[in-house]
């Protein structure tokens, strides 16, 4: 059991000849993935590493079934190759690609919703469920199979979440990325419902940090939909407020947004509060 | 990326929009020039909008004739003056008399997610605490994705703004829709006029304007394109353990991770993934150009951006330069081990450790106890 996939999802990559996209397909296959091809405008009917490869979208989806996609486009292409999939039929897309404007990903969003389709990202490491499916960019090798669900918008601080939740021995049930943009497709908010509602899951993993306010709607829900245990660290504690730091989506505005306003919206919804990256591990393993 | 005032006001007026004319000037004895060539007598003197509260730290000044000017301009570049630092610029803009100031903004709701309008009738400073006091002073108007406000909302928006004067009003809703133009065009996150002012003619003027563009879409946006902000972003904390990170999250975890150990961080440093050996060497010299340093913290998780890249560019400083401060070296994920071999073969003493708490610990030990040349009982592995 897991969030967003299951055993029959099947993954197909966009700009599957780029080398990123590639070097993950891939990895993914090695990780036990279901990958079943790509697209690669003008390089239909060729083969890569294994891989069909396909012209458009709608062709991949009609010859091998797939499902999910996982986007490897630079950012001027990126919004396209997102309407592309949710025609095409695509239910998940994940998208990689970082630097997209803002502007194009409010259009993707809409044209996405519109159709039902979710869009996890972008500019995040993807998603990855142990043993079974892996989009994106993580390393299949630091993960075990267990209950930690965990939710990140930073992509090497989730990381270093699953380092340590593996070596606590309690395992991740999944990771799923949002993205460190100010506009993303999938919230906290939506994937801790989904973790709450999974059965491989016991206990969720929130990584956070300043700028916007998904932390503190998340904090909310949690409130008053979520049994489970959750643990939180939210980066940025001691950076100083209306300062730019690297995400885009990282900025400060006025007392919404600051690591203490998302750490005292947690606290009050009996989240536990993690204080030092180093203690990621030690904290989500005592939460049960 | 932030535009100044100037360069906002520029494309204001490139699409029509009235503004006051004016120059930026660098120093104090440009002002007399400036002034020539805009024949201005009567003016206005100003620091960058982001030098904050200017209004009430004496940042913005009248003038009448040259000399008044001149004498403004200088006691605005003055060191010390400001606590901000000396200005980089003073913009010098002719005086416009006006009769009602209003407040129109354009931006990115991040709460919806979208495109907002805000409009209020008593623009001018103090436009926060006002809309704070009185919410209702501010009313606001979802823009759809393809930039439109509906045809109802953007007359409501006029009317409000000028209830009385039917022709002012008119005139309202054409700089509203060129706003919305703008903001779609130039890929902004924030266009903000503030305030919006009505001269004794009733026409609008544009008296400040703060532009915000989306640094994702600089690539589409012709103009700006030499000024794309490099891959690495760096920020002085003013500590004394410097830092370098791959990953925003991860960098500023590291920042707390280094106070909750008790320690000091002299800055910020998210490489980025797609830093070049270039920009990482570029990083790195900045953060050991840090005035008190005593202690370097690298904290990577190589993923698009591999350990043994980094590896490489600290191992061709060190063998380079004469460097002498403690360096605390933490690599995991892609590269990890080929990074820690390439160290060691330096000969020098990096001290490597396993842990986050570990590395944090061991970088504020250094930097309370200052530097360990010798490698004498430091190293951990």
């Amino acid at each position: 059991m897991s969030i967003l996939v299951g055993p029959e999802s099947r993954l197909m990559c966009q700009g599957i000849t780029g080398r990123s996209g590639l070097f993950h397909s891939i990895k993914s296959r090695e990780a036990g993935t279901r990958i079943v091809g790509g697209t690669s405008p003008g390089k239909g009917g060729t083969q890569a590493e294994g891989f069909p490869v396909f012209d458009t979208a709608a062709q991949c989806v009609r010859e091998t079934g797939a499902d999910v996609s996982v986007i490897f486009v630079p950012p001027p292409a990126a919004k396209s190759a997102i309407l592309e999939a949710v025609d095409a039929g695509i239910r998940l897309v994940v998208v990689i690609t970082e630097g997209i404007p803002v502007l194009d990903m409010l259009t993707a969003r809409e044209y996405a919703a519109g159709r039902g389709v979710l869009i996890l990202g972008p500019n995040t490491p993807g998603l990855l469920v142990p043993g079974l499916f892996r989009a994106g960019v993580a390393s299949a090798g630091i993960f075990t199979p267990g209950g930690t669900g965990i939710v990140s918008r930073s992509g090497t601080l989730a990381y270093e979440a699953v380092l340590q939740t593996s070596e606590a021995g309690v395992g991740q049930s999944a990771m799923a990325g949002i993205g460190g943009d100010m506009v993303t497709g999938l919230s906290f908010i939506d994937i801790i419902r989904m973790f709450e509602a999974d059965e491989g899951t016991d206990r969720i993993l929130m990584i956070g940090e300043i700028g916007g306010s998904g932390e503190e709607a998340a904090a909310e829900y949690i409130r008053e939909h979520v049994v489970k245990p959750v643990a939180a660290y939210i980066a940025g504690m001691h950076v100083p407020e209306r300062k730019r730091m690297g995400h885009a989506g990282a900025i400060c505005n006025g007392g919404e947004g600051s690591a203490r306003s998302k750490l005292e919206a947690l606290e009050a919804a009996e989240v536990r509060v993690i204080r030092s990256p180093g203690k990621i591990g030690e904290t989500v393993r005592g939460l049960c | 990326m932030k535009l100044s005032e100037h360069q906002a006001k520029t494309i204001l007026s490139e699409y029509g929009i009235r503004t006051p004319r004016g120059k930026a000037i660098y120093s104090p004895d440009k002002t007399a020039g400036a002034l020539d060539s805009m024949n201005i007598k009567k003016g206005v003197i100003k620091i960058p909008a982001d030098m904050s509260g200017r209004a009430a730290v004496g940042g913005i000044r009248f003038f009448h004739g040259v000399e008044e000017a001149v004498a403004a301009a200088s006691d605005l570049f003055q060191p010390g003056r400001f606590s901000g630092g000396v200005p980089r610029e003073l913009l010098l803009e002719e005086r416009v008399e006006i009769v009602r100031e209003l407040y129109v903004s354009v931006f990115l709701d991040r709460k919806l997610p979208g495109t907002a309008l805000l409009v209020g009738r008593k623009g001018g400073s103090g436009i926060e605490e006002r809309a704070a006091a009185v919410p209702a002073n501010i009313r606001s108007f979802r823009v759809s994705t393809s930039g439109e406000v509906p045809s109802a909302d953007l007359k409501s928006a006029s009317q409000y703004l000028s209830p009385d004067d039917g022709d002012v009003m008119a005139r309202v809703e054409d700089f509203l829709r060129s706003l919305l133009h703008i903001y779609m065009e130039r890929d902004c996150l924030l266009l903000e006029v503030n305030p919006l002012a009505v001269d004794g003619e009733g026409r609008l003027w544009a008296l400040d304007c703060k532009m915000e563009m989306d640094d994702n879409a600089l690539f589409r946006q012709a103009g700006l394109r030499s000024e794309k902000p490099p891959v690495y972003s760096f920020c002085a904390l003013g500590g004394n353990i410097g830092c370098v990170v791959n990953g925003a999250g991860l960098a500023m975890a590291a920042v707390d991770l280094i106070h909750e150990a008790g320690g000091r961080p002299a800055n910020f440093l998210d490489l980025g993934g797609a830093a070049g050996e270039e920009e990482i060497e570029r990083a790195v010299t900045l953060v050991l150009g840090s005035p008190k340093l005593r202690c370097l913290l690298i904290n990577l998780f190589g993923g698009i951006l591999r350990c043994d890249i980094v590896a490489r560019v600290l191992a061709d400083i060190w063998t380079s330069r004469f460097l002498d401060i403690p360096v605390v070296v933490r690599f995991k994920g892609a590269g990890a081990e080929e990074g820690v071999r390439l160290l060691k073969q330096t000969g020098r003493a990096f001290h490597i450790e396993e842990s986050l708490t570990g590395a944090a610990e061991a970088a504020v030990r250094f930097a309370q106890n200052g530097s360990d040349v010798d490698g004498a009982g430091e190293d951990v592995e």
